[in-house]
């Protein structure tokens, strides 16, 4: 057997060990995604992930995500994450990962050294909220939806602490990859395709109305006025549709929550 | 003698780790009771190790010290060979139980356990006596691999939840203590409807939806209904049960 097709017995036994224990949890598909990606973390010694959305994933084009579900943040660091994720600058430092998935079509999983080996990230405004958001190491993994919209998840490692190496990056991918129901499950009806025609400031403002903030919070994370806040929010709910910052949670987190 | 004990295997290669995950992945979204879980983990092993059939059984020993059958679970037969109905048992019969039960349960007879290539795992679980796998193949197939015993072992001594009879306790048990009432109204609020809405659709004064939705924000321990909605993404696995 080569070397590159053996897995460790330990990480064997741990990695159906998780799957097993998912299969045991009798909560709903939020509820097993939690348990899959804590599990994952203490197995690989990550500190942080999170789980949402991209739109639109390819070269030449503004990469576009949202995320709807974390573990590991706390709402200063995730709110840094929100806009470290949505600035402009992180379209380029993608390009390579977006080619690599527009030309493959298939679930992938990279380490930040493949994405970025000249760590170009460094070099862009999106640097400061990285490290505000105290995210180093980096394993991302893209699973291709339909045509358009991708699932996307990254596993993160604190500042000071060391990458992740290829081992864990394979642990992660083969965990990620063999739950397919998992991907599909628990998006807005649309898989979020028109998120590129909101603005970059009133995306990064639904990615943290999603997650329950309050305006006087998502002004005080952006450095925006209240005032402004409230038009982006306004903007937001005209977008999807909705009335209330309730309607929108559950529009994002359970679908069209035809499934309760 | 092709009677084996699996024994643990010293590495495994990344495509039988996949299939293994595979199996489980598609498990965890699938519908059932426990008991369905357990016959498609056993299906999908015997699958993997190309066995022809699999058994589990759990038993005791009662007060006079005999061992005694309390649950018995075998691959689906019907579209089998005979011979391997044939063979079913033999793990009872040799390890474990009474086997007149068995034949009487299965409505099954027995055959010589030698002809037959054989893996079989058995661990005592607590409070379900002792649980006990096998897997067969036809009578001319050649013996389980290394490989197929290191994939035995690892399904059944990772995964906890096949050698236990019953499923955990249903979590919803504790949102059974609000009203069924309440619960509509939390259901309605879970759906992100508004007070308001909630009146309309129940045709009730918005004053009692106040009172219920106060209700259930002291049960919940919250003061808004957004943070109900992020208590049950953030603090699920058991979004509603009231802490």
């Amino acid at each position: 057997m080569k070397n590159s097709d053996r897995l460790e017995v330990n990480d064997a036994r741990a990695i159906v060990r998780l799957l097993g224990e998912v299969c045991a949890n009798p909560g709903d598909h939020v509820a097993k995604k939690r348990q899959l990606m804590d599990g994952i973390c203490e197995m690989i010694a990550a500190d942080r992930w999170g789980w949402g959305l991209a739109a639109q994933m390819e070269p030449g084009k503004p990469s576009v995500h949202i995320s709807l579900l974390h573990g590991g943040f706390t709402e200063k660091t995730y709110a840094a994450y929100t806009q470290a994720y949505s600035h402009p600058e992180m379209t380029a430092v993608h390009e390579l990962f977006a080619a690599e998935i527009a030309e493959k079509r298939c679930h992938l999983t990279r380490l930040r050294q493949q994405m970025d080996p000249e760590e170009g990230f460094k070099k862009t405004g999106a640097y400061a909220y990285w490290q505000a958001a105290d995210i180093d190491g980096v394993i991302m993994s893209l699973r291709p939806l339909d045509s358009t919209t991708f699932s996307i998840l990254g596993i993160y490692r604190r500042c000071g602490a060391d990458l992740f190496t290829p081992r864990e990056n394979r642990i992660a991918h083969i965990l990620l990859s063999e739950v397919p129901s998992l991907h599909t499950q628990g998006w807005p009806d649309d898989r979020g395709i028109t998120l590129p025609n909101l603005s970059t400031r009133k995306r990064m403002t639904l990615g943290l109305l999603v997650q329950g903030y309050k305006r006087e919070q998502i002004a005080d994370h952006l450095r925006l006025s209240l005032h402004t806040v409230n038009d982006y929010v306004q903007a937001v709910f005209k977008h999807f549709a909705v009335r209330s910052q309730a309607e929108l949670m559950v529009r994002f987190q359970s679908g069209d929550g035809g499934d309760k | 003698m092709m009677l084996q004990r699996a024994s643990p295997a010293l590495c495994f290669s990344e495509s039988d780790i996949r299939k293994i995950s595979h199996l489980l992945g598609r498990i965890i979204t699938a519908k059932g009771d426990h008991t369905s879980k357990r016959i498609r983990l056993l299906n999908g092993l015997a699958h993997l190790i190309a066995a022809d059939a699999w058994a589990c059984e759990f038993t005791d020993i009662d007060s006079d010290g005999r061992k005694r059958p309390l649950s018995f679970l075998k691959s689906d037969l019907k579209k089998r060979s005979a011979t391997c109905q044939q063979f079913l048992p033999i793990i009872s019969r040799d390890d474990l139980c009474d086997t007149s039960a068995l034949e009487k349960d299965t409505g099954l007879r027995f055959a010589n356990p030698s002809s037959y290539p054989t893996l079989w795992f058995k661990t005592q679980v607590p409070g379900a006596g002792l649980s006990t796998i096998g897997m067969f193949r036809n009578v001319s197939s050649p013996s389980f691999s290394e490989r197929d015993g290191g994939v035995f072992e690892l399904v059944l001594s990772e995964i906890r939840w096949v050698h236990t009879p019953q499923g955990p306790e249903r979590s919803a048990a504790a949102s059974r203590s609000l009203s069924p009432r309440l619960r509509t109204i939390l259901h309605f609020l879970l759906k992100g409807n508004s007070r308001k809405q909630i009146a309309n659709l129940l045709g009730i004064q918005l004053n009692t939806v106040h009172g219920y939705v106060r209700n259930l924000y002291v049960v919940f321990q919250v003061n808004s209904q957004i943070s109900l909605l992020q208590r049950c993404s953030h603090d699920a696995p058991h979004s509603l049960n009231p802490p």
